[in-house]
């Protein structure tokens, strides 16, 4: 999967894949995107956890700026690392939103979502499918190309998911690439 | 004696499952629906070890973590967090160890049972 080509052709992707190909997945992305101004988003594992993977893979993330969205909750931090991170807690989606609906206006060539399946965890079905949408909807408001990282493994989530992005890519050991487009 | 366990998620899906497979090998458990419920709880007894969730609404996990003072807590998330991070919180009070979820039935009994015994 060349993540760039999908992204030339669609604003908005879903990735679906498997918890074992997750580290593989984001670590790939994020190496197609490094000549790039990438926004992005972690409600999965802190931005210490994520500069950690990146850094073991020898990518840097200088031209990434982080939204952290976990760091909060399990230590202190300063509410902001000028130009690198955005610590928001992950209480408020309507922080989260709105902080997103900001950072959008400053011409990020790439918005990348981590993850829809840690929303879904942490918060009602119906909140989460306004904040996606939300975001989504911000997002075509740019020229901003989005990524969204789920797992596969909540099957209930993926048609919620599906619905509102532009194309779905589904990445597994027994089903490579398969592919579904929003009509 | 059996030994408590306290389950502290606020999904009630993990706070059931966990609860049933602890019981099944013998543990007594309390469950409690976030940080500030187990506060409560912790008052009125004293469990042997606490399967903490990391994000949960109320008081964030950081803050529970310095009200309890007396028992093990294990941090039992879906949240990666960076070797530092781990090292850090693992220099925080009672904090003894982790446990990712998705868990392995398996590993996490083996976990529970060393750390109580």
């Amino acid at each position: 999967m060349d993540i760039s080509k999908e992204l030339a052709r669609n604003q908005t992707v879903l990735l679906l894949m498997s918890g074992v190909e997750y580290n593989k997945i984001i670590v790939d992305t994020i190496k197609k995107l490094d000549e790039h101004k990438v926004c992005y988003l972690t409600m999965n594992r802190t931005v210490d956890s994520l500069r950690e993977l990146f850094r073991r893979n020898k990518i840097s993330t200088t031209h990434v700026f982080f939204v952290d969205v976990i760091s909060k909750s399990i230590k202190e931090v300063a509410d902001k690392e000028p130009d690198h991170c955005l610590y928001l807690s992950p209480g408020s989606l309507t922080e989260v939103s709105l902080a997103i609906s900001e950072l959008l206006r400053q011409n990020f060539d790439y918005f990348i979502f981590d993850s829809l399946t840690n929303l879904f965890s942490y918060k009602q079905t119906d909140d989460v499918e306004k904040f996606i949408l939300t975001v989504i909807n911000k997002v075509r408001e740019t020229s901003t190309k989005a990524v969204l990282y789920a797992l596969n493994e909540q099957e209930a989530m993926i048609p919620r998911c599906c619905m509102f992005v532009d194309k779905t890519l589904v990445i597994g050991e027994k089903e490579p690439l398969a592919l579904t487009k929003r009509a | 004696m059996a030994k408590t366990i306290m389950i502290v998620d606020d999904e009630q899906d993990i706070r059931d499952t966990v609860k049933t497979l602890l019981e099944s090998e013998g543990y007594r458990t309390v469950t409690a629906s976030n940080g500030d419920d187990a506060l409560k709880k912790l008052q009125e007894q004293t469990p042997d070890l606490i399967l903490l969730d990391i994000m949960m609404p109320g008081t964030p996990v950081r803050d529970v973590i310095k009200k309890i003072k007396k028992t093990k807590i294990v941090y039992f998330s879906v949240v990666r967090t960076s070797d530092a991070e781990k090292e850090e919180l693992l220099l925080n009070r009672n904090v003894v160890g982790f446990i990712q979820k998705p868990f392995d039935i398996k590993d996490l009994l083996k976990k529970v049972k060393k750390l109580v015994t």
